[in-house]
């Protein structure tokens, strides 16, 4: 398949650091080539309609995850701790949307219980007893700033040291309409971002992302213009099917209950012990054996006579 | 599908840890139906029956049926290795409780879930030297962890006790965070949390010009800071002083030995059986981690006065040296570190029994290091003991701690790590100062108030005996260790 050989052949001569931006290329190609089976067993490429519900569950995506976002700012912005709390519970809420959308439906109402149902309802109860004045909570928010911000610029930098190119996402390509104008800014964000990467880390000197540069736009160039006549190869004989979807696969549940009750119930039952150990301490060190706790002795307390207990007394004094 | 096959002969390897679970679990219910009373101390009773326990675990384990084995779906591994870890542990737990009992009694702990918590914490600890995965080493430190920020605070009347407690339990959590943080970092670069697929994976790894992936080492980066913490390491120490000055001496005691035991056999379970292919990446680590804890052990403690605090500042020192053996990465290196925990072990041991065992007129324990004065002539067997122990710690000649020591700084000259062999000479040079100090104190400073003269309860006076035969006359004949300890570090060659 020549689309292929042609990528590769690209790979070769570009950098190393841009090469993997033609490995992403190769990738997206690859993506579209999906067939799904009908119920008459036969190979149907997948319509347009699927490729929009793709777009939907990204909208959702996006929408979850900067609602969090959003809303883990509140939590320790917002002015009055009870609003915190229910900015968190919302917090949980987004989260178990995106895990739904990660097809986890058990773990996204594992989340709902444990979490909002447990230990928000417990942080909520906490917060609404110890009964926190507003004001002590909103001075000297701004006078961290400047120490935590330095700090928090460091870590990001760190971070994206570490994180290798490996990570950052597979771009969306669509054979049918080629690069779009979005895309292409990606692709170009995408690049300065890790030219400036490069050069923090001396990995590069300035004067080779210009060289770099021109290459990348050599390469944009060529991929569309091949789209046309690869879209004319592949759509009339398929290639490869997916056999990932052929096989039989468990629902979250099974698979959950498989993993902790069966295979590894050695860990089931350690985070039992832990829990053990936390009963005890918490018994342990919350309860004071002295005299002046006063206590009820069940025993001696069914053994009273009930007919002496209610004494009559004469008030003598006063009225 | 019959998945009992799958585990079909997997319990006959778990019977000892299994055991000591089933007989805490009896101890809570026999403490909780047992009638208490102000005279009766429950925890003495208790204590007695967590020792005939543990005693029964080390038969169980050295007489088991199976020495050899990786099982629970390859959950855990037992070996040569983790049986020698697991017995040496539960001996150092059976000695510590042996030296707590009259102590607990006097200072007025009496509730009996202290001695369970032990109990619960040894299982958690032999556990966690025959882990064979990543999650089950994060759950088992976790699970060993939480019993130890309840036993710091045990003291409920006293406020050191319960700072001790929650200073540890905050530190303690952070530092479990960024464990479990290397950890998820290791399996998302590598997809592998076991210790022996991530060892075949990484194989030959160091001979490649680049390291690929340096989020994996991030991971390793993070694990090896979560281990550190938990052992007192330099730059990670700062909890431990506070901590051991806090809580009860025989917590201490429990502290600085025992958990040291099984943390570090895991770490360099982990290290040399894992990640010995990235030798290069954490040997700098553990260098700079093992220098800096030397300084810090030998400076620290000069100016201290009060005498857990010290000891503290001296654990540091030997966590120290004991790291040295690890960063070699050599076979005489795990050797060393082997003999060196095993003295160190004892040594410690027997300082915590006469700490334990001296008090002042007024039935008060001690608390500085002045208080010491005088106890040559008030109770001269202790203050021998104490010499003889202080000596060995310094490392001075016939004795058990300088064949150590030398043996230590040997396989660091021979693995060319000299700075660490010069700075560790030049640090127990300094820390002998306040070793030799202790015997100053006792021998030649007036007291102003007299220590009383009290005979020990057999229990720690047996304990005390034994270590301190060990340290003083295990010159005259080391074959054995040597060779236990040699096969074990042979081990991690096959």
């Amino acid at each position: 398949m020549n689309i292929t050989r042609l990528v590769s052949g690209l790979m070769c001569k570009t950098h190393v650091t841009y090469r993997i931006i033609a490995v992403y290329y190769s990738l997206a190609l690859k993506r579209t080539l999906i067939y799904s089976i009908n119920e008459s067993n036969e190979y149907v490429i997948k319509s347009k309609l699927e490729i929009y519900i793709m777009s939907v569950e990204q909208v959702l995506f996006f929408l979850f995850s900067s609602l969090a976002l959003v809303c883990s700012t509140m939590v320790i912005s917002s002015r009055n701790p009870v609003y915190s709390v229910l900015f968190l519970i919302l917090v949980f809420v987004n989260a178990s949307g995106l895990l739904l959308l990660l097809g986890l439906d058990f773990f996204a109402m594992l989340f709902l219980v444990v979490y909002i149902g447990a230990i928000a309802v417990l942080f909520l109860f906490v917060v609404m007893m110890l009964n926190i004045k507003i004001t002590e909570l909103t001075e000297n928010t701004l006078r961290y700033l400047p120490i935590g911000g330095l700090i928090g610029f460091i870590f990001i930098i760190e971070v994206l040291l570490v994180v290798d190119q490996d990570l950052i996402p597979n771009l969306q390509f669509n054979p049918e309409i080629g690069f779009s104008l979005l895309q292409s800014v990606g692709v170009w964000v995408e690049f300065y971002f890790n030219s400036l990467i490069s050069l923090i880390t001396f990995k590069i000197s300035p004067s080779d992302i210009a060289d770099h540069s021109a290459q990348l736009s050599n390469l944009i160039g060529e991929l569309n213009s091949l789209q046309a006549s690869y879209y004319q190869e592949t759509y009339n004989q398929p290639q490869w099917v997916d056999w990932g979807k052929l096989v039989g696969t468990l629902s979250p549940i099974e698979a959950v209950g498989q993993l902790i009750y069966t295979y590894y119930f050695y860990y089931f039952i350690l985070a039992s012990l832990i829990l053990l150990v936390a009963m005890i301490g918490a018994i342990m060190l919350t309860l004071h054996k002295t005299r002046s706790v006063r206590r009820q002795d069940p025993s001696s307390q069914n053994a009273r006579e009930f007919s002496k207990t209610v004494l009559k007394v004469r008030h003598t004094n006063g009225n | 599908m019959d998945f009992l096959s799958l585990f079909e002969n997997d319990f006959l390897g778990i019977i000892p840890e299994s055991f000591i679970a089933f007989a805490a679990c009896l101890l809570l219910v026999y403490g909780v139906n047992v009638p208490t009373h102000p005279s009766n101390a429950l925890v003495v009773n208790v204590g007695w029956l967590s020792i005939l326990t543990l005693g029964t675990t080390i038969l169980l384990l050295v007489t088991g049926p199976i020495h050899e084995m990786v099982f629970f779906y390859n959950c855990l591994k037992i070996d040569s290795f983790s049986l020698f870890l697991q017995v040496i542990i539960l001996l150092s737990v059976i000695s510590v409780i042996l030296l707590s009992l009259d102590y607990l009694v006097r200072e007025g702990i009496h509730s009996f879930e202290y001695m369970v918590l032990i109990l619960l914490s040894s299982c958690s600890m032999i556990l966690m030297v025959s882990s064979y995965d990543l999650i089950g080493i994060y759950l088992t430190i976790e699970f060993q962890s939480l019993a130890f920020y309840v036993v710091a605070a045990s003291k409920q009347d006293s406020e050191f006790s319960t700072e001790a407690g929650l200073k540890y339990f905050v530190l303690g959590a952070f530092a479990s965070g960024i464990l479990l943080f290397g950890c998820t970092l290791i399996y998302g670069f590598t997809g592998l949390t076991n210790l022996e697929d991530l060892g075949q994976l990484l194989t030959g790894i160091g001979s490649l010009p680049v390291i690929s992936s340096s989020g994996l080492l991030v991971g390793i980066l993070f694990l090896c800071v979560g281990f550190l913490f938990k052992l007192t390491a330099a730059p990670f120490h700062m909890w431990a002083p506070d901590v051991y000055q806090g809580a009860p001496t025989s917590v201490t005691a429990f502290f600085a030995i025992c958990p040291k035991l099984a943390i570090l056999g895991l770490f360099a379970k982990i290290l040399l059986f894992t990640f010995y292919d990235l030798l290069n990446s954490w040997q700098s680590i553990l260098l700079l981690c093992s220098l800096a804890s030397m300084c810090v052990g030998a400076f620290g403690a000069l100016g201290q006065t009060d005498i857990k605090r010290l000891l503290a500042y001296s654990s540091i020192g030997h966590i120290g040296y004991l790291l040295i053996g690890l960063a070699c990465g050599t076979v005489d290196g795990l050797q060393s570190m082997l003999v060196y925990m095993v003295i160190y072990m004892t040594m410690s041991l027997t300082t915590f029994g006469v700490v334990l065992s001296i008090r002042t007129k007024d039935g008060q324990a001690v608390k500085t290091i002045q208080d010491l004065a005088g106890l040559a002539s008030s109770n001269p067997a202790l203050a021998i003991t104490l010499s003889l122990t202080m000596f060995s710690m310094a490392g001075i000649p016939p004795l058990a701690g300088f064949m150590s020591k030398f043996y230590l700084f040997f396989a660091a000259l021979s693995a060319s790590l000299y700075p660490l062999a010069i700075v560790g000479v030049l640090t127990s040079v300094v820390s002998s100062f306040y070793y030799i100090r202790f015997i100053k104190i006792m021998y030649f400073d007036k007291s102003e108030q007299n220590l009383q003269f009290e005979s020990l309860d057999a229990s720690k006076a047996w304990v005390i005996s034994i270590t301190l035969a060990v340290t003083v006359f295990l010159a005259a004949y080391p074959a054995p260790i040597f060779l236990i300890t040699e096969k074990l570090a042979l081990g991690f060659c096959i």
